[in-house]
């Protein structure tokens, strides 16, 4: 068995991607894509009949839970001259979305730029082997490639994560690339234009807490289609989520342990209602300022998941999922805090009143959160 | 199931309303079959107003509008108005057969039961519907449409609608769209309970419709019934005898002009199509050079026409981003399994490629997208078109008044309304106009008696305009009456009977006198005397008490006879109020005002000798109220100023309580500015007059700190307010005077110069610096 903690989404469905491929025969495809629009819409949003491979019968699940209708644009955009921005929230399964995007069209997630504060531009076009550089001179072979010279020289996807945390003099330095879809390397001479090779795109990621996507300068945000992704709007599909997420992480960790559907409803209400403001029962709630997105809830309930397997005797706890909320509220926690107290004593009140069982354990918790 | 048999003698079309998919097939079917009668689902009582629709001149949109009121109660409440439209565009397919049977010279007839029996049909079940008369309601909000979406990756039923019948359907030949069509409405049919259709009343509609068609059959050999798709089965099958009409209801139909912004079903149309301007883009294309493209030009028309307007408003967007919009949109139609790019495609291709940046709430491109799918075309009809007797009597009254209706310009009339008669009549034209709510008219200028304001201008100036929403406004109100004034007197008593406030009520009474109507009957009369007993908002009385005033001082200047008891009235008010008033020491800060207008209007009132009797009583109230522990300050200012008036006794109260509240502690302190605002309202002669008030005052106030002068200075220029610049002057040298200067030397130059600015915003920034 592996020891990766988190395998590429290209392994994860490695087989899910074959059958797709396999039976993927009468679509169009455009150049240098593994797969035709139609499979990788298939791939991400699942598809109703299973599909036979190599003898099985494989079952293509839903990936990205939400808005179909966005993912179809995105691999229209894909298909065109202009790259992909995602932007949102953070927590929205941006990222998770480029990945599979990625996976499916050319079958390499991780040619990937992660964007902060120091990424440079030796970072996103290429830099060099100095000790081959220095007895060679310049050519090729000391010449090392960094994800835009990657995708471009194979016709592959890069990914840009964060693309608004890099300085706006390294985020225009895309520009051209994008534009005329050749890189030049001076230091090559003749050599040194490279031609980018069909298939290759950038899909970025903008977080919208962060640096906006206002301060990205007109000439490169006209070079993109820009998607925005929201948070999931439904609590029951945001339970699922929270189940399928924890239960990967789980499985990855060798943690052996059935899921507690009860908690993931819990979480699931309890952020989407701090999110939106409102309550199923209309109460109007004050919202925290921290974001309450899903991947936070994820990460609470593997917080308490791991809690009972290790110290817990395997069952999941109300009150140290209560106490693990508090986690979730980040640095401005002092405030939020008082928030998330007035949340539970009236909205988690009148829901215990209501609904009892679950809901009426929640309630008494509630002095866990300190 | 039924089939489309192009052999049988009557062949059954069905149709989704406004769907160009269903009129386009429609208009082949008429070709093959060639009916000798046309039946359409739509009220026989409309069937003379068909020409109308066919005519030449006539332009969509259009509609049937049926009213009715039912006065002696078969419906719900008595004196309850109902009404409906049935809107036709050029894309709905009823106009279509109408339009093919005109032209061909054969009998088309309307064979559904009048909006009326609808309803009585109805009556027992639903009550409250909206007016839209809906029968597709089913179609939308079933289970079985939630799985066709859900299964067909569709985001809304119309979506998939669109898909699967109109993109596809057009690429489809008619037998096999019609019979596709059948198959889903067959089992919409089969998934909606048969009680939902004995509620709605479409059981009664299809017995009375398949009536209507066998009679047709008898005289002709060859039948084409065109109605909702839903209907098919029911009108083949009809499962209830058809019943004689039940009561006689006065129901009333009109032709009107219509809107594509009402007709979208995105604004509230429940049986239309989303975007119909859209749709209606779609039909002319089909009836244009390249019938096969009609999606996809009207697609890349609207995206071409939405980029022409965002570069207008001055957004950056270049045809690079419209070429990329139209590739999306094409990109999506094929990956969706569409032949050609639809609705749902442009939105996306829009969304896609003009948007830069997050999607907030706002978002210009998809607003002005929004704008050009919904269409703004308005219809027209013929000039001889039947027009209802309230829109021949406004058209009369124009007439009589001078107002020339010929031309679609604002116009702008000045009236003399206490000098000449013909003006006092044009005026109470116009306010009829207003209170049916017709957009003809508007008071630009004048004195507002509902508002209380600019009581003392003697002109009225309005802003009037003749359009077609004026007539498709009075087509819509002549349900309430058959001329201007008989309408206006029906709302305003049905008004009257609504409103539970006596506040309301007085102003209806105000409106009525604007109008000039009388009440014969004393109905409003007698309604205000019961608002007066039964209503325990001390506001909303004291609203009537000003209304009541207002007529009572202006019915003379208007010269209008007294039609009511306005003394009487105003009595009971005021005997009302008194019993309220002593509660209401404690008011908010902003009703303070309004408290403070109403004593003073109280206390005016019974100066007179027809209130003389209430002074008494209004002045041992407002003693009580002194003694009343959380007093609002500003209100116990107003109260001590009227009780001085009465009696100049109350001098030495008044000043022991200024002092009381400027040497109290901090926070009393900070009230007085209010309470001398209260008191200033009412008694200002105290200041003016008096010798003492003005020292003790100024003594009082070099008592303080000066921070604490400071922090009360803003409030206290609002109670200086009361006076006028002249008086401030005058106790401004008197003050000065107390502190040994000399008047002239307060004289300050009329306009601040830039230095003393500069010099006053240093000063304040180092007093903040310093408190920080």
């Amino acid at each position: 068995m592996t020891r990766q903690i988190r395998p590429r989404a290209e392994e994860r469905y490695q087989e899910e991607l074959a059958a797709l491929a396999a039976a993927d025969t009468k679509e169009r495809r455009p150049l240098g894509w593994k797969l035709s629009p139609k499979a990788v819409r298939d791939f991400i949003l699942g598809r109703d009949e299973p599909l036979q491979y190599q003898g099985r019968t494989i079952q293509v699940a839903k990936k990205y839970l939400g808005n179909d209708a966005l993912v179809e644009r995105c691999v229209i955009t894909l298909t065109g001259s202009r790259g992909l921005m995602l932007v949102g929230e953070p927590g929205t399964a941006k990222t998770m979305l480029s990945e599979l995007l990625a996976a499916a069209i050319s079958g390499v997630s991780t040619n990937t730029i992660q964007g902060t504060a120091g990424t440079t531009e030796d970072m996103i076009k290429y830099s060099w082997n100095y000790a081959l550089l220095l007895s060679q001179g310049p050519t090729r072979s000391a010449l090392v490639p960094a994800p835009l010279y990657v995708g471009m020289e194979k016709g592959i996807l890069t990914r840009f994560e964060e693309i608004t945390r890099t300085p706006a003099e390294i985020q225009d330095s895309l520009i051209s690339v994008m534009s005329d879809k050749v890189l030049n390397v001076p230091e090559l001479g003749e050599d040194g234009l490279l031609f980018a090779q069909a298939g290759f795109n950038v899909i970025g990621t903008a977080n919208t807490r962060d640096r906006g996507v206002n301060e990205m300068s007109s000439a490169l945000k006209r070079r993109f289609n820009f998607e925005t992704v929201r948070p999931v709007g439904n609590v029951q599909m945001e339970k699922e989520i929270i189940l399928r997420e924890a239960a990967a992480m789980a499985r990855s960790a060798g943690v052996e342990m059935a899921p507690d559907a009860g908690a993931a409803e819990l979480l699931a209400t309890t952020f989407h209602e701090l999110r939106e403001g409102v309550s199923s029962m209309g109460h109007r709630i004050e919202k925290p300022s921290a974001v309450m997105s899903t991947a936070e809830a994820v990460s609470v309930y593997y917080q308490t998941m791991m809690g009972a397997y290790y110290y817990g005797g395997g069952a999941m706890e109300i009150r140290a999922l209560a106490a693990n909320l508090t986690g979730a509220l980040g640095q401005e926690a002092g405030e939020d805090v008082e928030k998330l107290r007035g949340y539970f004593s009236t909205v988690i009140r009148d829901k215990a009143d209501k609904l009892g069982g679950i809901w009426k354990a929640y309630y008494q918790a509630r002095s866990a959160i300190r | 199931m039924t089939r489309y048999d192009l052999s049988a003698d009557c062949l059954y079309f069905p149709v989704r309303h406004h769907s160009p998919a269903c009129a386009y097939h429609l208009e082949r079917a008429l070709e093959a079959y060639r009916p000798q009668c046309v039946l359409i689902e739509g009220p026989e009582n409309a069937g003379h107003l068909l020409p109308l629709l066919t005519h030449p001149s006539a332009k969509t949109p259009l509609a049937f509008y049926c009213a009715l009121r039912d006065d002696k109660g078969d419906l719900g409440e008595p004196g309850e108005t109902y009404k409906c439209y049935y809107p036709f565009l050029d894309c709905s397919p009823e106009l279509t057969a109408l339009r093919w049977a005109a032209k061909a010279g054969v009998e088309a007839r309307l064979i559904d039961l009048p909006y009326s029996q609808i309803l009585l049909s109805r009556a027992q079940e639903r009550r409250e519907e909206r007016s839209i008369y809906q029968d597709e309601a089913h179609f939308s909000h079933k289970d079985f449409l939630e799985r066709l979406r859900e299964k067909t990756g569709a985001r809304t039923f119309d979506e998939f609608w669109e898909t699967y019948f109109e993109v596809n359907g057009l690429a489809m030949e008619t037998p096999a769209f019609v019979s596709l069509l059948y198959t889903y409405c067959a089992l919409a049919r089969e998934t909606t309970p048969p009680a939902a259709l004995l509620a709605d009343g479409s059981l009664a509609r299809e017995a009375h419709m398949a009536q209507a068609i066998e009679a047709a059959r008898r005289t002709y050999g060859r039948v084409l019934v065109v109605t909702g798709g839903f209907h098919v089965e029911g009108l083949r099958h009809p499962t209830m005898e058809a019943a004689p009409p039940k009561s006689a209801l006065q129901e009333q139909v009109y032709p009107m002009v219509y809107s594509m912004e009402a007709a979208d079903a995105l604004q509230g149309y429940a049986s239309g199509m989303p975007s119909p301007g859209f749709y209606q883009r779609v039909w002319e294309h089909l009836h244009g050079e390249a019938p096969q493209d009609a999606y996809g030009d009207s697609v890349l028309e609207l995206i071409a026409a939405a980029g022409r307007r965002l570069r207008h408003q001055g957004e950056a967007l270049s045809v690079a981003d419209e070429t990329c919009a139209l590739d999306m949109a094409r990109g999506l139609a094929a990956l969706r399994g569409k032949v050609q790019p639809g609705l749902y495609e442009l939105q996306d291709g829009v969304r896609s490629a003009f948007v830069k940046g997050e999607i907030g709430l706002l978002c210009l491109p998809l607003d002005i997208l929004r704008q050009l799918t919904t269409g703004d075309q308005v219809g027209a009809l013929p000039d001889d078109a039947l027009i209802p007797p309230l829109a021949v009597d406004f058209q009369n009254q124009c007439a009589k008044l001078g107002l020339r209706l010929q031309t679609s310009q604002q116009q702008q009339s000045t009236l003399q309304i206490f000098s000449s008669p013909k003006h006092r009549a044009t005026s109470r034209f116009f306010h009829r106009t207003v209170f049916l709510d017709c957009r003809f008219a508007k008071l630009s200028k004048g004195p507002d008696l509902v508002g209380q304001k600019n009581q003392s201008l003697i002109r009225e100036i309005w802003d009037w305009r003749w359009s077609g929403g004026v007539m498709a406004a009075l087509v819509d109100q002549s349900v309430s009456g058959g001329t201007v004034e008989e309408a206006c007197a029906y709302l305003l008593e049905h008004r009257m009977t609504q409103t539970s406030l006596a506040g309301e009520g007085a102003g209806l009474l105000v409106q009525g006198f604007l109008m000039g109507l009388d009440d014969p009957a004393g109905t409003l009369h007698g309604h205000l005397r019961e608002l007066l007993v039964n209503d325990g908002d001390f506001f909303s009385l004291a609203k009537a008490c000003g209304h009541l005033n207002t007529l009572l001082e202006m019915g003379r200047l208007y010269r209008q006879p007294d039609t009511y008891d306005y003394v009487g009235l105003l009595d009971q008010c005021f005997g009302r109020v008194l019993t309220l008033l002593p509660s209401m020491a404690a008011i908010q800060d902003e009703q303070l005002a309004p408290c403070l207008s109403l004593l003073s209007l109280l206390y005016q009132l019974s100066a007179k000798a027809s209130f003389a009797h209430r002074r008494a009583g209004l002045l041992s109230v407002l003693e009580r109220l002194l003694a009343a522990p959380d007093l609002h300050p500003g209100l116990h200012g107003g109260i001590l100023g009227l009780l001085y008036g009465a009696d100049p006794d109350w001098r030495e109260e008044i000043e022991r309580t200024c002092g009381g509240y400027l040497r109290g502690t901090r926070e009393k302190m900070l009230l007085s500015a209010s309470f001398l605002r209260g008191l200033f309202s009412m008694a200002r002669d105290l200041v003016l007059v008096s010798d003492q008030f003005l020292p003790s005052l100024d003594e009082l106030f070099a008592r303080l700190e000066e921070e604490d002068f400071l922090a009360l200075l803003p409030e206290l220029r609002l109670a200086f307010r009361y006076f006028t610049p002249m008086e401030i002057s005058r106790i401004a040298a008197r003050a000065a005077a107390l502190h040994g200067v000399a008047p002239e030397r307060l004289r300050r130059p009329a306009s601040l110069d830039y230095a003393y600015g500069e010099a006053l915003d240093a000063w304040a920034a180092k007093r903040l610096g310093a408190g920080a």
